[in-house]
């Protein structure tokens, strides 16, 4: 497993469920979850270690659901 | 350099001494008969005049950069012909109707549908008073009857466009826009520029109804901004209709209903209606809507008979029959794109007059 | 540990977008609102009908709903008047290429110092997904439910088309179909700003943007649709850029 040098906030209330962010996680960090939001969709979790901080989530995320968060010394994990 | 001298010009090269003077900085149109001289007037004067003039693609480009050039604060205008109106339709909708920007379209009548024909008309008196666009809304329209009307009222449809927040239409005809006449143009006032929000960076959403959320199922909201607009029509059909009236005063044996160019023919036409031994005179509508409905039945309750007088097959006349409660006499009109001499106004006018009151003797 | 992305607020508020999971105009409203924090001024912004007037809450900017495939020109003429100031007008497909395909073909002629972003989905999406000018050959929509045929014409390279006129400053296609795409969205954006600040002339980004639920396939098989299928008629990159001093 890779070390854990970053981490996601989840606005589950702006998600909804489309799934993006889940097949574009390198790590596969993210997983769908059968909790539904105050809108009625499904909402996405982090469900286990390993996120680098990488911001692919965000990047791909059509409802600004993740505010990334990532170790002061490290450097961003994708390039365009 | 603006002229305030007296002018010699026809109508159409006139309105644009009107809309200089009435400080309108934008215009953009497309050229169509009998309306082009406004656009070639402009052409030449606006840029000379540090004033914007832009000639598009079509009408439907046109009246959108009027809409825009509104929005960014300035008097702006095109002009056009009821065709060019007919394309115009879904943005006045649009700007005047739903966003309520302020802005001037001169229309000048040629008579007919479709392409129809090149001499003058009045048929466009439902399309501006009606139906010109979808939906709930009207638009004031004003109905000059020689170029000095034309050139005032021009002027005016800037300041009632700005103090209502809509289009002013000022619905002339193709008589009008080639009649060369001795006009004065008023002096420029100082107006103050229109402070405008939209701009500033704050977020505004406009028009109203789409800012409210609709999503939300608000429907409460968007009423609210329905009844908004039904005060202000309600407060435009109170304060601004305008007539005028003409002929022998008292009790009349005939009253004529005319608009623009007609009603002046009509007027002319009264020393020899007179001559019959009638007397007779003209109520001339100069606001279109709001339909100067009191200063019409007014008029009609002195008189023995009413005859409405149009260049169309009858579109004022169910204005004139709702103001004075019953269905006018008679009805005399000119289709085709032909305007009668005052001559042949007159004894059309008589004719049908006798018609009628051999038909009672009977 | 740090933020090292975080979306704005201020796009979001007051309750997020509304558009469907998966739809891509979210990805452009929140591109958008990162270059515009970074501009001098707020734009002004002149929206078209269809799915994406679902954005004009959430504009980062003051934002006026006008009618649909004329937003180009009713932009042109704030602009005419206000040239100091930015101006962007956002138009969808159906729009842009479709009902107000001439007003859109004589803004690019003229040159209008305006930006224009161009979501296109290859439907006409807010009304249900019929056949728009961008839809592609044998795709079947609610309109066309056999597919699109040749009676329907092949679908439209208006880009494409206007990229040879002077008056097109700049052009750009990119895609929403990647992590990559999104990023080069925002980059194309920021691009047509700043080509709208030099006065060169018109510059307009078309994204193309995936439609999961008109094109009835789950959000991954869209993007895949687009990387595959879209971008193979409507390829992605810079059609013209006059920023470099010979034609794009």
């Amino acid at each position: 497993m890779p070390k854990t040098v970053g981490t996601v906030a989840i606005a589950e209330h702006l998600c909804k469920g489309c799934d993006l962010c889940v097949v574009v996680c390198p790590e596969h960090v993210l997983a769908m979850t059968d909790r539904l939001n105050s809108k009625g969709w499904p909402v996405v979790a982090l469900v286990s270690e390993g996120c680098t901080g990488c911001t692919l989530c965000a990047d791909v995320c059509p409802d600004g659901v993740f505010t990334v968060y990532r170790e002061e010394s490290r450097k961003i994990g994708a390039n365009v | 350099m603006i002229t305030t001298a007296k002018r010699f010009a026809s109508g159409n090269e006139a309105v644009i001494d009107a809309a200089l003077a009435a400080g309108c900085h934008f215009f953009a149109g497309y050229p169509v008969t009998p309306a082009t001289e406004i656009l070639e007037a402009a052409a030449e004067r606006f840029p000379a005049n540090n004033r914007v003039m832009v000639p598009t693609e079509g009408e439907i480009a046109a009246i959108h950069m009027v809409a825009g050039a509104s929005l960014a604060g300035f008097r702006a205008m095109t002009a056009t012909a009821p065709l060019g109106l007919s394309l115009m339709s879904e943005a006045l909708s649009f700007f005047s109707g739903m966003t309520e920007l302020p802005g001037v379209v001169v229309v000048q009548q040629r008579w007919g549908p479709g392409d129809g024909s090149l001499g003058p008309g009045q048929d466009g008196y439902n399309q501006a008073t009606r139906a010109c666009g979808h939906g709930d809304f009207r638009m004031i329209v004003l109905a000059p009857k020689n170029v000095q009307e034309l050139v005032d009222l021009t002027i005016e449809a800037f300041d009632l466009a700005d103090r209502y927040g809509l289009f002013v239409l000022v619905l002339g005809d193709q008589l009008l826009a080639i009649a060369s006449e001795q006009y004065v143009v008023p002096e420029p006032a100082e107006r103050p520029a229109r402070t405008v929000e939209f701009g500033q960076g704050n977020g505004l959403v406009m028009p109203e109804l789409v800012a409210v959320d609709e999503t939300a199922g608000d429907f409460a909201a968007l009423e609210r901004v329905g009844r908004r607009w039904e005060q202000k029509y309600a407060s435009i059909e109170r304060d601004e209709p305008r007539a005028e009236r003409c002929g022998d005063a008292g009790a009349l044996d005939l009253l004529i209903v005319a608009y623009g160019s007609l009603a002046r023919i009509a007027e002319y036409s009264l020393p020899q209606l007179r001559n019959t031994g009638l007397r007779v005179g003209v109520v001339r509508p100069i606001t279109l809507w709001p339909f100067p409905a009191d200063a019409v039945r007014l008029a009609a309750a002195d008189a023995a008979t009413v005859v409405v007088a149009e260049l169309s097959m009858g579109q004022m006349i169910h204005d004139v029959a709702e103001a004075i409660g019953r269905k006018p006499d008679h009805f005399v009109n000119w289709l085709g794109g032909r305007a009668p001499s005052t001559e042949e106004f007159a004894t059309r006018v008589f004719e049908r007059f006798s018609e009628l009151r051999l038909g009672a003797v009977r | 540990m740090k933020v090292v992305a975080e979306p704005s607020a201020d796009a979001l508020a007051p309750h997020g977008f509304d558009f469907c999971p998966g739809c891509g105009y979210g990805s452009v409203l929140l591109a958008l609102t990162d270059v515009v924090q970074d501009l001098p001024q707020k734009p002004v912004f002149m929206v078209d009908i269809g799915c994406v007037d679902f954005m004009t809450a959430h504009m980062p900017g003051d934002v006026l709903m006008g009618p649909h495939g004329r937003t180009s020109v009713l932009a042109s003429g704030y602009k005419r008047m206000q040239p100091e100031r930015l101006v962007c007008a956002i138009q969808g497909d159906g729009g842009f290429m479709g009902l107000g395909a001439a007003e859109s073909l004589h803004t690019a002629v003229r040159g209008e110092q305006i930006t224009i972003i161009v979501l296109n989905n290859g439907v006409l999406a807010d009304t249900g997904g019929q056949l728009a000018a961008t839809t592609l050959a044998g795709k079947a929509t609610s309109t066309t439910p056999e597919g699109r045929a040749p009676q329907h014409g092949p679908p439209l390279p208006f880009l494409e088309m206007l990229s040879g006129l002077s008056g097109v400053a700049y052009a750009e296609r990119v895609a929403i179909d990647s992590a990559l795409g999104v990023r080069r969205v925002r980059r194309a954006i920021a691009k047509a700003f700043e080509v709208q600040r030099s006065g060169l002339g018109l510059s307009i980004v078309e994204v193309l943007s995936p439609c999961p639920t008109h094109w009835r396939m789950d959000t991954v098989q869209a993007w895949e649709y687009i990387t595959q299928s879209v971008r193979s008629v409507y390829p992605t990159g810079v059609l013209a850029d006059r920023t470099r001093g010979t034609d794009g």
